[in-house]
């Protein structure tokens, strides 16, 4: 959370990191990280289009465009668009996989599957 | 955004003062000169203590103040940059107390835009710290009153949110019980100290903090190129796949095989039961899931449940390895759920599972002795290895009733009640319990415990591995190692990250210095961390003479038990410390700080730490240390690379 930050912000700051990891203690006492599935939700509600998909898979926000309206957020099944009070825009993982580089545990690990479909 | 006072290099940029008995908050610009000269954390908790709080001031009254320092590294992008320090004068000690935790409550303190808040007076009723970003208001606390701190936490993210971070005392902090903890994430504790207890002594339920701003760090891309690098090394490092895999839990059986686990009360070193309560039945019978503070793949904490027959199930993070110790082999537990219970009771009721475990152990061993009896414990009986035993004499202790009363005040203040004899098995040094190490035949170990500026406690000097490995029969040199491992370890504390991680994995402390100077620019080297942190230790001996008017040296030693009882059982049986011993280690220990041998600081050495505003202070009361014969040595403690476990 902190370099999806850092790489996108030059911040430590988690609340503005497009991934985040929901703690549900005491009970059952489990973890669940939130990524984006790339399903395209959010791209299909956005009225001014401004999330389009890139050939990579990934959704990308155009900042110029976004309104900040906040349509996109119910609609996004994970629970991974998100608004920070500093900017102007929604948040959404353009998949620069600074996570996964950095996650030493293997618990973040890009899903080849994925990525070679949405191709 | 109003009156946030923008940081830089590290800071959060502002520092509240709140008056409990008025209800007033202000806000300050964070005094950079001050955290710069002392370090943040618990150095600064230290000065302000120093500074602020009467010398007589009752420790439960209102002229005590109530820090909480979030530390300049914590939040920054750190491994295990996680941590938040709580300090005041120790209820249980008299002296300076502080006391931290991991968890994810430092960092949010630091995103909501604070580095320090410095609480005094007492609060007509029952409140609870609440911090929204810049919103900060004290807010009624009597729905949360009278709740363990494991059923509060939970209780109030469910009115609050879950994404604030909570931290709350239980009701022995409520009750003053003088070794009571603060809990943070279910299970992460402020234990040492009382800390739990001055916050209820103020009427201060709870902290409860959201934080959506980022802090600014002195150099992002060097500091992000440096942690890459150690994330990527430290992946490999030998001793991670057992701290992940055991947490601390890992040493039961290591401390079993070297014969250093205090058992039944520290009456002996060796636990028959040992494969009952050690890291391999943690993982196989209680394990839930591996648990972490924020910013760390460590994952040291290990949220388990304790399942015994004819009792609830309980969720709890550990026991990790004093709770395994202290609640396991030297209460005489043989199973795993029994420890895990009981680590489970005392967070919930908010007490010190090290402090805890020392008091019931300790009365389990003058019910052995029939020095208190069932007539003492409402019928009950306080027998080794009983849960249920255990579990009335805790709930006496937190409600202070009968023979409870004379507990809650820790060890050394039962001991002095009860007399016959108890003080020589009263565990302790300076009022706080001893750690879960026996130091018998462990002598550096011992004099950690007897020269640890907070009370006897182990993770100020860790001297367990060096005394493995340089020989347990000789006490010459072993006091040069503890004062150098009395220096670089208390900077974790200052600087807010955990020495788990910092410290066990071959991080050498000039990577760490270069890690803070990339976080703050303040462009030092280690030998000015080590001398900022001796700054800090002697400050705080200074306070402690100050408060308790005596020769530092009679603070100083342990129980009688230390040198008058050989170890009976197990590998080491036999073996033991002399008085002479001691004193020998004590000598070289002053001698090796440039305190005279009444272990008063002396004025040269105060004055080459800039603290003669404290020389005069204990000139005052007749305790400045006379000048030594052959001066103060030019660095005091010897640099020391711990050998693998």
């Amino acid at each position: 959370m902190q370099i999806c930050a850092i790489g996108h912000y030059q911040e430590t700051n988690p609340k503005k990191a497009a991934l985040k990891i929901e703690a549900h203690f005491p009970q059952p006492g489990v973890y669940k990280p939130k990524v984006c599935t790339q399903c395209g939700k959010c791209m299909e509600i956005c009225p001014e289009g401004a999330i389009y998909r890139r050939d990579d898979g990934a959704y990308i926000v155009l900042i110029e465009k976004c309104t900040n309206c906040g349509e996109c957020i119910p609609v996004c099944k994970p629970g991974v668009v998100f608004q920070h009070r500093d900017l102007q825009h929604v948040i959404i993982c353009d998949n620069c996989f600074k996570c996964t580089e950095l996650c030493n545990t293997g618990a973040i690990t890009v899903h080849t599957r994925l990525v070679k479909e949405s191709k | 955004m109003t009156d946030r006072f923008t940081g830089s290099n590290g800071l959060a940029g502002t520092t509240l003062r709140i008056n409990l008995t008025t209800g007033e908050i202000k806000r300050y610009p964070t005094d950079e000169k001050l955290m710069r000269e002392w370090f943040g954390g618990r150095g600064v908790v230290a000065k302000i203590l120093y500074d602020e709080v009467p010398r007589d001031a009752d420790p439960l009254g209102p002229e005590n103040l109530f820090i909480i320092s979030a530390g300049v590294m914590s939040g920054c992008f750190i491994p295990a940059g996680a941590k938040i320090g709580f300090g005041s004068v120790s209820p249980l000690t008299n002296g300076h107390g502080d006391s931290n935790m991991g968890g994810h409550l430092g960092p949010t303190l630091k995103f909501a835009g604070y580095d320090l808040v410095i609480m005094s007076g007492i609060s007509p009723k029952p409140v609870y710290l609440f911090i929204d970003d810049d919103k900060v208001e004290l807010r009624d606390a009597s729905q949360y009153w009278g709740m363990g701190s494991l059923e509060c936490e939970p209780a109030m993210k469910k009115d609050l949110g879950e994404d604030f971070e909570i931290a709350t005392i239980g009701p022995a902090g409520e009750n003053g019980i003088r070794f009571s903890c603060i809990t943070h994430d279910y299970g992460r504790q402020a234990g040492r100290t009382g800390q739990g207890a001055v916050m209820g002594s103020k009427k201060l339920k709870a902290i409860a903090v959201r934080g959506t701003g980022g802090i600014n760090v002195h150099d992002l891309n060097k500091l992000t190129e440096q942690v890459t690098a150690i994330i990527k090394r430290t992946q490999t490092h030998p001793n991670m796949a057992p701290w992940q895999k055991y947490g601390t839990a890992f040493f039961i059986e290591w401390s079993n095989d070297n014969a250093v686990i205090p058992t039944r009360n520290f009456q002996t070193t060796y636990f028959e039961d040992i494969k009952g309560i050690s890291g391999d039945a943690l993982v196989e019978k209680c394990l839930i899931t591996h648990k972490a503070c924020f910013g760390c793949w460590m994952n040291c904490g290990k949220y388990t449940k304790a399942v015994l027959p004819g009792k609830e199930t309980v969720y709890l993070e550990g026991p990790e390895y004093e709770t395994g110790a202290l609640c396991g082999s030297n209460l005489g537990m043989t199973d795993i759920n029994q420890v895990a219970y009981l680590n489970w009771l005392m967070d919930n009721v908010g007490m010190d599972t090290m402090s805890g475990g020392g008091v019931v152990a300790f009365a389990m061993e003058c019910f052995q002795r029939g020095l208190i009896t069932t007539d003492h414990l409402e019928g009950h009986t306080l027998n080794w290895g009983s849960v249920e035993d255990a579990e009335h004499f805790i709930d006496m202790v937190v409600h202070r009733r009968g023979i409870g009363e004379y507990f809650s005040g820790g060890t050394k203040r039962a001991a002095e009640k009860i007399g016959r004899g108890s003080e020589k098995f009263a565990m302790q040094v300076k009022g706080q319990e001893m750690s879960g190490y026996d130091g018998r035949y462990a002598p550096g170990m011992l004099l950690s415990y007897m020269t640890c500026d907070i009370g006897a406690h182990h993770n100020r000097s860790w001297t367990i591995t060096v005394d493995m490995a340089e020989g347990r029969d000789k006490v010459e040199g072993r006091a040069k190692v503890v004062v150098y491992l009395q220096h670089i370890r208390p900077l974790f504390d200052c600087w807010c990250i955990c020495r788990l991680f910092w410290g066990e994995l071959d991080i050498e402390p000039e990577e760490i210095v270069e890690s803070l100077n990339h976080i703050t620019g303040w462009n030092i080297d280690a030998a000015e961390a080590f001398k900022t942190s001796e700054k800090i230790w002697n400050l705080v001996r200074c306070h402690y003479l100050e408060r308790n008017k005596a020769n530092g040296r009679t603070f100083d030693y342990p129980p009688a038990r230390s040198w008058e009882d050989k170890i009976p059982t197990g590998p080491s049986a036999g073996k033991g410390l002399t008085k002479e011993q001691i004193e020998t280690m004590l000598d070289e220990y002053y001698a090796c700080r440039g305190w005279d041998n009444d272990g008063n600081p002396s004025r040269e050495v105060l004055h080459d730490l800039k603290l003669d505003f404290a020389a005069d202070n204990i000139e005052k009361i007749g305790l400045l240390g006379k000048p030594l014969a052959n001066g103060i040595p030019a660095v005091r403690g010897e640099r020391y690379k711990p050998k693998a476990f």
